[in-house]
């Protein structure tokens, strides 16, 4: 209470100059400068008061505080009064800050400020009615942040009650500053391009800027609050009679209402409320149709726009936050959290002293956070909060919940392993892909495009056994696609992990629901399987030199676990990895939610079937470590189900199974027969051969023999993939006779990484996602978003940095860890990934610093892999062997982290850093809402007209280009059971590669020989897809009509199936046909 | 009474009140500002610092702290006179943190001067095993109860 005084001094100070000296700034920018030269003063006062850095301090923010006015003097002076005053009366300070105060007085008097002030107009010029709240918060903020850090880093009174006192405060105060009425706008004018996307050139008319919409156009708003009241200013006018205008509005992709509109201007209101991360709130305009204003303008029009507004709503009596604005004060309080501890340190107390404000200020004025309204807010929040976070009760609790999670372990530890630890991944899956979990039924996440050839192949799988499948048809041959060749599965991937596994959801839920659970399902034990990894790796028994039993070899045992590499009992038990749990349970979630997996997840099923990869490498440790067969039997399994979901996979982990194997063998023997661990037991010790070596306590360096169990387990391992691989890999034997099934060179290394994939963040996340988006936009959106995440790659540094002294620390439970297998591991793939050859011009391109030859091109290890190793010359990605570096990363991060925590200082924070970290990278790999938008899964008008054509007369559809890469036509046979002719899949039939057939169809309807084909095959209706074609259509059509072969029947513009971010059309265009509903028209083959 | 009279008198007293303002708005700092340049010091170059002190010093720093009590609602007055025809939240805050400022800053000076003060009289007063406590009570005293932001 005794500062009361002080800081109500200087917030009358600083409002004297708010009023006076007419603000330069907004208004908040001013008060939170001033709050934060309380904290400064408060700072500097303590710990640096007098010294020269405290007057370079003073000097800089008189300066500041004196920029942010139009009267700089006068701001000045009242600043240095401000200062002086509240930091101490005695001389020089007192008298300095009662002349200071004083020549303002006579500035104001007699300097003109006091006979202009205009009490209506000219008191506040800059203070609108809305912001003056803020004002209030501003000072207690400043005196919050002071008593917060102050409290923490010395031992006052306030201690106590300031973490509980002052952030409880400044909550209330936060909430009190979001119920002001915020609303923000956006025109039709020029200015207002940047907020409006898809519309035509803005027009003038009545005094009012306006735009015509397309087929559809997008606002997007800044979101303001959990809750928004949106009113739309449309205009359906039409320049002749026609039925009356009606738009759908479609809010993030979701689907609001539809409205009709009139001719007149007016305005259409409805409210919104979600949990978006996103901080922009996109309004889409679908009107229902598209007229053309005259025959000299060919612009496809909807309807008129003229203004958009979005207010605050309140949802039960209080506005809240939007959730984007909610996360980033937790980031940042974690952030500014995390440095608080280093405040401890006497030598870089001052740092922080510096970094707290100055964080706060960056935030304000550079961050992209300025042009959100109430952003503010984040600032406010950050500082005060940030002490608490970091504040005893908080570790007191959680170290209470982790004594009760110890308690509960000693009983329940299958509980946990089996039952709480998927449950965990399973909420976290929820709450990050969320509302994911409300689509199962209707949606799939992802463009139109691979998420529906493997939602045909699930419910391919299920028809063929339950349902009624055409006759000739098998688990793996559908004949009706690709009609007449038929559609083999193994064409691309079978993928039967998610194929087989899914029959029966397929059969209770149909495909959609089994598609989904998938892709749930993958997050979920992935990160468990990732989980059981890293605290594998991390509690597994360390290797130590033990005592002496049978005289040479020392044969301590433990509790099921390898014999022979189990050391003394008594020592191990100490040395046990301080919280491995929760470090891999991090872990888990740093796999789970990589952005590798969450763009896969776009559509890529197979590559989303992760979960089995960290299993497999499990079981290689236990493999070694243990040389169980039962360890190769299961680390079989799991391989092979690798292999199951992708044969990427079975190339790619393939290839560092037998490395791992052989690395780790290696270093455990070498490990061995240095600490003297004869892994062979020996059952009838030699007599007397106590004697042979007791002086060297158990070290002993004979030889080891392991040759066997090494070589029972691996039989293990290779008998279970041989069994569960071979049947499926028949197919493709088969189909290796038939037609190629590798891809050309060019092929292989087209969508491979660059260095820098692994350093960008991700494309997915909200608040940033779309400039690094822009940053891939010449790669595959899926395959080349490698980021590792700052937290991995943090700890990853970490550990590199202090494996060497770790190692060599005896008594380190880590001494074992595999370190260097998994670093060659992450560097191989590193490199792999890159493809065949890593063209050097395009890393420059891509960095934007140029000077680069484009077609420089280093030859690199995957050429090899390509030219000589079976199953690589059919991998079109070799971007996806990041994963195997995503992997490797995150157990050596884990590594690091285990590293970290073991240090001393750190004791007192382990659980609190590891939850810090984990909001961070939470944060960091932030993908909702998904960028790349959902895809509903129903039936189109054309599917409904082709399913009521009597007959089973094949279907074909043109440009062959459009039909065998569009997913949702290949779908469409499931709704309409009509053959066609096209399919979407990685190779073609060896038939549809056949020049004599695939040229005439690619050269529809210029080539002649097409006609006798299709008429060969029996077709009857000819589809032929115009937005492919593009401006070309109208020609197109005008040729089609006069064709002898065809007559026209009918046509169907379809509905969009994809409810995403059209702002993705920006980075990559090709999205458009993809998003784009399709105007297809039909027409019979007529015989010759 | 006429009524060139009322409005003469009307002007005389408003230029009396403006006067009065303008006295307001800069004696209270004034001599704020000149009495303090004799506050006793309890920091040179920054440090804090407590030395011996002799009787006469003692006195004065008492006497300068009940003067202050006044000197600084005077000192209120002025900052309130800036704002006092000001209208919007942001006077409004500005009232309210000079009514804070008179009371909190003035109560807790006169508390630490005068606690202090009395404190090292009563130091100076009591026998040698006993001084260590006194100073250490001196210290607390100042850090507890001085107004400003000036805590070691």
């Amino acid at each position: 209470m005794s500062e009361v005084g002080a800081l109500a001094w200087v917030v009358t100070m600083l409002t004297v100059a708010a009023i006076y000296a007419h603000l330069r700034v907004p208004s908040w920018i001013f008060a939170v400068l001033g709050a934060g030269t309380l904290v400064y003063c408060s700072f500097g006062t303590n710990r640096l008061f007098g010294s020269l850095v405290w007057w370079i301090g003073i000097a800089a923010i008189v300066l500041i505080m004196a920029l942010t006015t139009r009267q700089p003097l006068l701001t000045a002076l009242l600043t240095i009064a401000a200062i002086f005053f509240s930091t101490t009366h005695e001389p020089p300070y007192g008298p300095l800050a009662m002349l200071g105060f004083l020549l303002a007085v006579a500035l104001i008097k007699f300097g003109g400020a006091w006979s202009k002030r205009q009490p209506a107009s000219n008191s506040l010029p800059e203070l609108r009615p809305n912001q003056f709240i803020r004002v209030i918060a501003y000072a207690p903020i400043g005196a919050s942040v002071y008593l917060q850090t102050e409290a923490v880093i010395s031992a006052t009174t306030l201690r106590r009650s300031a973490p509980w006192l002052y952030p409880l405060a400044m909550a209330g105060v936060l909430l009190l500053l979001y119920q002001q009425s915020a609303s923000v706008s956006v025109g039709a004018g020029q200015g207002d391009e940047a907020a409006l996307g898809n519309f035509y050139a803005p027009q003038h008319d009545n005094g009012r800027d306006y735009r015509w919409s397309k087929y559809e156009s997008n606002i997007t708003l800044a979101r303001i609050s959990d809750a928004e009241h949106i009113t739309l200013t449309l205009s359906g006018a039409r320049p002749t009679p026609a039925p009356p205008a009606a738009s759908e509005i479609w809010v993030d992709g979701s689907y609001v209402t539809t409205i009709s509109l009139t001719n007149q201007i007016a305005d259409y209101s409805f409210d919104y409320h979600d949990l978006s991360l996103d901080p922009r709130l996109t309004i889409t305009l679908r009107p229902t149709a598209t007229f053309y204003l005259s025959d000299q303008d060919y612009r496809a029009v909807g309807v008129i726009y003229y203004a958009a507004r979005a207010e605050s709503n309140a949802a039960f009596g209080l506005l809240l936050p939007p959730p984007s604005l909610a996360l980033l004060w937790l980031l940042l309080i974690v952030a500014v959290g995390g440095l608080l501890p280093a405040a401890y340190s006497p030598r870089v107390r001052f740092a922080a002293y510096l970094v707290l404000p100055l964080f706060a200020l960056l935030i304000w004025i550079g961050g992209p956070l300025e042009g959100l309204p109430l952003s503010g807010a984040i600032t406010l929040l950050l500082l005060p909060l940030s002490a608490f976070v970091q504040r005893a009760p908080l570790e007191t609790w959680l170290a209470r919940g982790a004594g009760w999670l110890r308690g509960w372990r000693i009983w329940h530890v299958w509980l946990v392993h089996a039952v709480a630890v998927p449950l965990f991944y399973l909420i976290a899956t929820i709450i990050f892909t969320w509302p994911y979990i409300l689509d199962l039924p209707r949606r799939v996440p992802g463009w139109p495009m691979d998420n529906f050839n493997f939602l045909y192949k699930i419910w391919w799988v299920g028809n063929a056994l339950f349902g009624n499948p055409p006759p000739g048809s098998s688990l793996t041959y559908n004949p009706n696609v690709f009609y007449p060749a038929g559609f083999n599965l193994a064409q691309g991937e079978l993928t039967p992990a998610n194929t087989l596994a899914t029959i029966p959801t397929t059969a209770i839920f149909g495909p959609i629901v089994s598609y989904n659970l998938l892709v749930l399902l993958s997050f979920v034990v992935s990160g468990w399987g990732m989980y059981l990894l890293v605290r594998y790796l991390l509690d597994a028994p360390p290797l130590t030199p033990t005592p002496p039993r049978y005289g040479g070899g020392s044969l301590g045992q433990q509790g099921g676990t390898n014999p022979a590499l189990i050391g003394s009992t008594t020592q191990n038990s100490k040395l046990k990895t301080q919280n491995s749990t929760l470090i891999a349970l991090l872990a888990g979630l740093a796999f789970a939610f990589c952005p590798y997996r969450m763009t896969q997840m776009g559509g890529h099923l197979q590559m989303l079937g992760t979960e089995w990869l960290p299993l497999t490498f499990l079981f290689l440790e236990k493999m070694v470590r243990r040389r169980r067969w039962q360890d190769g039997l299961i680390g079989g399994i799991f391989f092979a189900l690798c292999c199951w979901e992708a044969w990427y996979y079975a190339a790619i982990i393939g290839l560092f199974v037998p490395l791992y194997l052989a690395l780790r063998w290696w270093q455990l023997r070498r490990a061995g027969q240095q600490v003297g661990i004869n892994p062979a037991p020996t059952p009838n010790p030699p007599i007397g051969a106590q004697s042979i070596a007791p002086s060297t306590g158990g070290i002993n360096h004979a030889p080891t023999n392991i040759r066997y169990p090494q070589l029972k387990t691996l039989l293990a391992f290779i008998v279970a993939v041989a069994i569960m691989v071979g049947p499926f890999a028949l197919p493709y034997l088969q189909l290796r006779d038939t037609g190629s099934l590798a891809y050309s060179e060019q092929l292989a290394n087209q969508n491979s990484a660059v260095p820098t994939d692994y350093f960008l963040p991700s494309e997915l996340h909200p608040l940033w996602g779309e400039t690094f988006m822009q940053l891939h936009r010449w790669q595959n959106p899926l395959e080349d978003n490698l980021y590792l995440g700052v937290v991995p790659l943090g700890l990853f540094g970490f550990a590199l940095a202090g494996w060497r002294r770790e190692r060599r620390q005896a008594a380190s439970p880590l001494a074992n860890f595999p370190f260097m297998p998994y670093l060659l591991i992450s560097a191989l793939a590193f490199v792999l990934s890159f493809g065949l050859g890593f063209h050097i011009g395009v890393l420059f391109d891509k960095l934007k610093v140029g000077g680069s030859d484009p077609n420089a091109t280093l030859w690199l290890p995957g050429w090899l892999l390509y030219k000589f190793v079976p199953l690589f010359s059919a991998i079109r990605a070799y971007a996806r062997f990041g994963l195997i570096v995503t992997l490797a990363v995150i157990v050596l991060a884990a590594l690091g982290l285990a590293m970290l925590l073991a240090r001393p200082r750190f004791a007192p924070y382990r659980r609190l850093t590891i939850v810090a970290l984990t909001i961070v990278l939470l944060c960091d790999f932030a993908a909702n809402p998904y960028a790349f938008g959902m895809s509903r899964v129903e039936s189109q008008p054309l599917d409904v007209w082709l399913a009521a054509q009597v007959g089973n007369t094949p279907v074909t559809m043109f440009p062959t280009d459009y039909a065998q890469l569009s997913g949702p036509a290949m779908w469409s046979s499931v709704y309409h059971g009509k053959p066609i002719t096209y399919g979407y899949e990685s190779f073609l039939p060896a038939l549809f590669q056949r020049p004599d057939v695939a040229q005439p169809l690619a050269s529809f309807p210029n080539d002649q020989r097409v006609w006798p084909l299709l008429q060969g095959w029996g077709i009857k209706y000819v589809l032929v897809a115009t937005y492919w074609w593009g401006t070309g259509w109208p020609k197109m059509r005008d040729q089609l009509a006069v064709n002898p072969h065809l007559r026209y029947i009918t046509h169907f513009q379809e509905r969009r199936l994809w409810d995403g971010n059209v702002r993705l059309w920006t980075s990559w265009p090709d999205f458009a046909w993809h998003a784009q509903p399709e105007d297809v028209w039909i027409y019979q083959l007529l015989p010759d | 009474m006429q009524v060139s009279t009322v409005v003469a008198n009307s002007r005389q007293v408003n230029e009396k009140a403006a006067s009065l303002r303008v006295a307001g708005l800069f004696v209270g700092p004034l001599i704020v500002g000149l009495i303090d340049l004799f506050h006793p010091l309890h920091f040179v170059n920054g440090k804090m610092v407590m030395t011996n002190v002799a009787p006469p010093e003692l006195g004065w720093r008492i006497a300068l702290h009940i003067i202050q009590i006044p000197l600084f609602g005077l000192v209120g007055l002025a900052a309130y006179l800036l704002l006092a025809d000001q209208p919007g939240m942001a006077a409004t805050i500005g009232k309210v943190a000079v009514a804070l400022f008179t009371v909190f800053y003035a109560a807790f000076d006169a508390l630490s001067g005068l606690g202090t003060g009395l404190l090292m009289q009563y130091a100076v007063d009591t026998p040698a095993v006993q001084t260590p406590l006194s100073r250490r009570q001196l210290k607390i005293s100042s850090i507890i109860l001085s107004p400003s932001m000036c805590r070691k």
